[in-house]
């Protein structure tokens, strides 16, 4: 996300831009998934995914021959009553948008399930391995990632000294949940996020599931499987739900193997509903916690940052902006579940 | 393979068969025939096999590191006795079942083993995926075991360490997976003005037997390694009969002496069958009494090829060539090999190994070395080649411990980082390879645990001059289109780079890349032996290394080995309306109202359904409202304040289009 944002301020407006992070290497489990529809409640949000689509595939179209991204007809599934309600919503919304959404059968133990046609998925390990050069040919700066330093300046910016070289930077912007854990305040982490252990797993090749992608809204888990049978999944939970889907998902697919697994920390906002912006009397932005499709809303993103949205855009993004405290932010809430439940009483 | 034929008064005598007790038995269908004291794999490969199957159509060498899952199998019934071939002992009249086999080959296997024909390959499919051992799923009688110091190795490390920590503590638990007690110290002689091990070894377990204080489980595997407790699976044949046994040990302080295993020179075809790993090789002809068969060729870049070399040869077997990547390397060991009228070729690096149509030999180019460049090539034929890139640390126990492991400029491309506080490293594995500072490493783990004063390791090495150190890694990084793959390890995960013209009729119509390239991207389990090959090919950065061994590096864990069933979900909604969703707080307004509808098309309505004041739906941002519960009595929206009137008909958008209702009252 920190990257497609970059290359937005400098391709899109012109912005000398540099960026600090390194990208995971193409070999490790993902921290996660970028798909462009998610159990999102807000009209407005959908309407600003719908609009950024092709602001977004514009952004991509010189990053090299690869692919990095592609089609995907995730399915969503709630298991209890509130995230069936909240799934339920999404889809009445999104369907108003032109989504292209199904109801799907429900299976034990499944309260709702529905299927989005033609979302995007970013691959993000065919973006790793290519996002350097696409950096590089977008004018965005890339600093070594060893020994930052930040120190603000006399003249109002931020002298930035990484192992080689020093910058003055007038704006910082941490995006993404390590950047946040990182560098903003602790008491400002707990006014504005739920912080989130989650592991990931990558599964040697199992035969073709029904459906590549599946996302389980009440832990939170995401699987997906690519065209060779690997799976890469994401989860708050031990992976029961996951499990379940594909042990019972093809005849040969009860023996599933390990391929890595890692485990991180993610954000969720205390709303669900992303934080955006600098906090009060800081010239520290942060950007964090706008889900899996958050990424999708990287080039508008950009333009809010240099001050060309309209008064729709401005007004979305202003109501997002990270608080001081929990109550001062106007209710803007989307549809979340940042803690999952016990295991419930097993039904034979 | 087959048995060598002078092992009298030889470390390669076969210490654990008895040539006088010829047994057989039956492995997918096929007739084995081996000795008692065999193991499953000692008896396949002297009866034959050199293959164990196919991977992207090329066949593959048979060996212990493929770490082949075997199952004892009784009266059709298969018991939960499994284990990887090496371990699995042979059972006179067994029948045992390899995974990975469809049923048409073992069908095919039970024909031609009626006709008499031979067959050299066990026809596993590595396609599939991989075929590895695990720790049981099904419920089997786990003994608990308590003990103060648990030593897992019965290298000169292990022994050591056992003989030491006698000294200071009263309940030790010695755990070595072979038969036998001494690891592969034989294998590396001596240095400098080291004892030799056979002596070494030989005191050692003489000491540690007669001490009451330690207990000595042979042919005894550690299989698992969580927060001090190990899990140990132990096999072993009481009267003709195959026992099994499982323990979990629990230990206050472990010692890790593991050892190390072969690291893999990489060139195309370099796991193509009659192709060996030189430990793999020693272990097997010093247990077994087994090398392959023919003449046999050593490709190396350390000493202790040649000291195998004349080893093998004391003991009958023909070795035909060494080719030795270094140039001009010394050792006395060089020039034992040399009198024994070994032929010697150095500065020469493998570039490919086919096999020829036949099967019954080997085709070997090799290059010239020179500043990591590749100059005249030369081919030869082989009838086998035993494959030496140095060593490995055997670290795999330590990593499910916890352990740290960062990269290093050794040979080995490893090396541990930090300690743990109840488990220590010791011999080989953390580095040592004179006898010396190997013996005296295990003596230091004790110290470390039992917060002794330690004292530095010294590591006597005979001055370069006279014995070349081990070179780089052997790798040659081009790869070959059409050749069998480049494997980045032994093992089973199988991570190769693989080029070959794709013959598909269509993708040549089609004109579409008419080259599959199969590389390392494929989601599998990396060994740790990969991750260094990967290191030594791309330069990952310190961070990705440890990061890739950290969360790529998985060893013998299998995921949901219990098919889960769903969590039933309580299907009864709720019997009133308590809270608003937080996702529609404020939506509507500050002062919402919670209105009872009604539809006027008598259909019924689904939580979630958007309200709109009229028949125009098209935009959500004005709708008015949303049902937020829905029962057989009665439905409820979210309604905004100013626009609820009694009776006032609404639209409530359906995947139809808009069906017509009215608000009842409030509720």
């Amino acid at each position: 996300m920190a990257a497609l944002l970059a290359c937005s301020l400098s391709k899109l407006y012109g912005r000398e831009t540099a960026l600090i992070g390194q990208f995971a290497h193409s070999l490790l489990p993902s921290h996660g998934f970028d798909i462009s529809v998610d159990t999102i409640t807000q009209p407005q949000t959908w309407r600003l995914i719908k609009e950024n689509m092709s602001p977004f595939e514009g952004l991509l179209k010189d990053f090299s021959n690869k692919e990095v991204y592609e089609k995907v007809d995730p399915i969503f599934i709630a298991r209890s009553q509130k995230s069936a309600n909240a799934l339920n919503h999404a889809r009445n919304v999104a369907n108003l948008y032109g989504f292209s959404i199904e109801k799907q059968e429900l299976t034990k133990g499944v309260m709702q399930s529905i299927q989005f046609r033609d979302a995007i998925r970013i691959k993000r390990r065919s973006m790793f391995t290519g996002l350097d050069d696409w950096l590089s040919r977008n004018n965005v700066k890339l600093l070594d990632t060893n020994n930052i330093e930040l120190k603000r300046g006399a003249s109002g910016g931020t002298k930035i000294t990484s192992a080689n070289e020093a910058i003055v930077a007038k704006r910082i912007i941490f995006v993404g949940d390590e950047a946040i854990l990182n560098y903003m305040p602790q008491k400002d982490i707990g006014n504005n996020f739920f912080k989130i252990a989650t592991n990931t797993l990558m599964l040697e090749p199992v035969k073709k599931l029904k459906n590549s992608t599946i996302i389980n809204i009440d832990d939170g888990s995401i699987l997906f499987q690519h065209a060779n049978g690997t799976i890469d999944c994401t989860s708050r939970d031990d992976f029961t739900n996951i499990s379940h889907i594909i042990s019972n998902d093809g005849e040969n697919n009860r023996h599933i193997k390990l391929a890595g697994k890692a485990q991180f920390s993610s954000l969720i906002s205390k709303d669900g509903a992303g934080v955006f912006g600098s906090l009060l009397g800081t010239k520290l932005s942060y950007i964090g916690g706008f889900g899996t499709s958050g990424a999708f809303l990287t080039p508008l993103m950009a333009k809010i940052l240099v001050g060309r949205g309209n008064d729709f855009e401005n007004e979305y993004f202003a109501k997002r902006k990270p608080k001081l405290n929990e109550k001062l932010r106007p209710d803007i809430s989307e549809f979340f579940v940042a803690k999952t439940k016990k295991k419930q009483r097993r039904v034979r | 393979m087959e048995r060598l034929s002078n092992i009298k008064n030889n470390p390669f005598i076969g210490q654990q068969i008895n040539l006088e007790k010829p047994i057989s038995f039956l492995v997918n269908n096929i007739k084995i025939e081996g000795f008692e004291g065999d193991c499953v794999l000692s008896a396949i490969l002297a009866s034959g096999f050199d293959c164990a199957g196919t991977h992207l159509s090329f066949p593959i060498a048979l060996d212990e590191y493929l770490n082949l899952p075997v199952s004892l199998i009784t009266k059709g019934t298969e018991l939960d006795i499994t284990a990887p071939v090496q371990r699995m002992p042979a059972i006179n009249g067994a029948v045992y079942n390899i995974e990975g086999v469809n049923a048409g080959t073992k069908i095919s296997n039970l024909i031609r083993r009626l006709k008499n024909e031979r067959i050299n390959s066990l026809n596993i499919n590595f396609d599939e995926g991989k075929i590895d051992f695990y720790p049981p799923t099904k419920q089997v009688d786990i003994k608990q075991i308590s003990v103060e110091l648990l030593i897992i190795g019965g290298g000169l490390a292990g022994l050591s360490a056992a003989k030491y920590g006698a000294t200071i503590c009263n309940d030790i638990l010695l755990l070595e997976q072979q038969n036998l007690l001494g690891g592969d110290a034989i294998l590396f002689g001596n240095n400098s003005d080291d004892e030799n091990p056979e002596k070494l070894v030989k005191d050692l377990v003489k000491s540690i037997r007669k001490a009451k204080n330690i207990k000595i489980k042979a042919s005894s595997a550690v299989i698992k390694l969580k927060d001090n407790i190990a899990l140990v699976q132990r096999l072993s044949v009481f009267r003709g009969k195959l026992k099994q046994e499982f323990f979990e040990v629990s230990a206050k302080k472990i010692v890790l002496a593991t050892g190390c295993v072969d690291r893999l020179p990489i060139f195309n075809g370099n796991r193509i069958c009659k192709s060996f790993g030189l430990g793999s090789i020693y272990r097997l002809a010093s247990s077994y009494g087994i090398f392959p068969k023919g003449q046999s060729s050593i490709i190396t870049n350390n000493n202790a090829a040649y000291r195998m070399a004349l080893l093998a040869a004391d003991a009958g077997a023909k070795i035909e060539k060494i080719f030795d990547a270094r140039i001009e390397p010394k050792s006395r060991f060089i020039e034992f090999a040399k009198s024994y009228g070994i032929k010697l070729e150095t500065g020469l690096m493998p570039i490919e190994l086919k096999i020829s149509d036949d099967k019954k030999q080997l085709h070997l180019e090799m290059g010239l070395v020179w500043e990591d460049r590749f100059g005249k090539k030369s081919t030869l034929n082989v009838d086998n080649i035993i494959l030496s890139a140095g060593w490995l640390a055997n670290l795999d126990l330590w990593l499910q411990a916890g352990g740290n492991v960062i990269s290093s400029e050794s040979p080995s491309g490893i090396k541990t980082q930090g300690k743990l506080k109840n488990i220590s490293l010791a011999g080989s594995n953390s580095g040592w390879r004179s006898n010396f500072a190997i013996m005296q490493s295990g003596a230091e783990a004790i110290n470390y645990l039992f917060r002794k004063k330690t004292s530095d390791i010294v590591e006597k090495r005979i001055d370069t001059l006279f014995e070349t150190p081990i070179g780089s890694a052997l790798i040659y990084k081009e790869n070959i289109l059409d050749a069998a793959p480049k494997y980045y390890d032994f093992g089973n995960s199988f991570i190769c780079k693989h080029s070959a013209k794709n013959n598909n009729i269509w993708s040549n119509i089609s004109l579409s890349n008419k080259i599959i390239n199969y590389d390392i991207l494929n989601n599998k389990a990396f060994s740790l032996g990969d991750i260094c090959a990967l290191n030594n090919i791309s330069k990952l950065s310190k961070l990705q290394f440890e990061q890739i061994v950290k969360e790529r590096a998985i060893k013998g864990e299998k995921l949901f080995s219990t098919i889960q069933e769903p969590y039933d979900v309580k299907l009864t909604k709720a019997k009133s309306v308590t809270n608003i969703p937080n996702y529609l707080q404020e939506r509507y307004g500050k002062d919402a109202e919670v209105w009872e509808i009604t539809s006027l098309e008598n259909v019924s309505f689904e939580v979630g359904q958007l309200i709109f004041a009229n028949s125009d739906i098209s935009n959500p941002e004005q709708a008015l409202g949303s049902v937020i519960y829905q029962s057989n009595e009665f439905c409820v929206a979210l309604i905004a304040k100013h626009k609820a009137i009694v009776g006032q008909q609404i639209s409530i958008y359906t995947s139809g289009g808009h069906s017509l209702a009215k608000l009842l009252k409030p509720h």
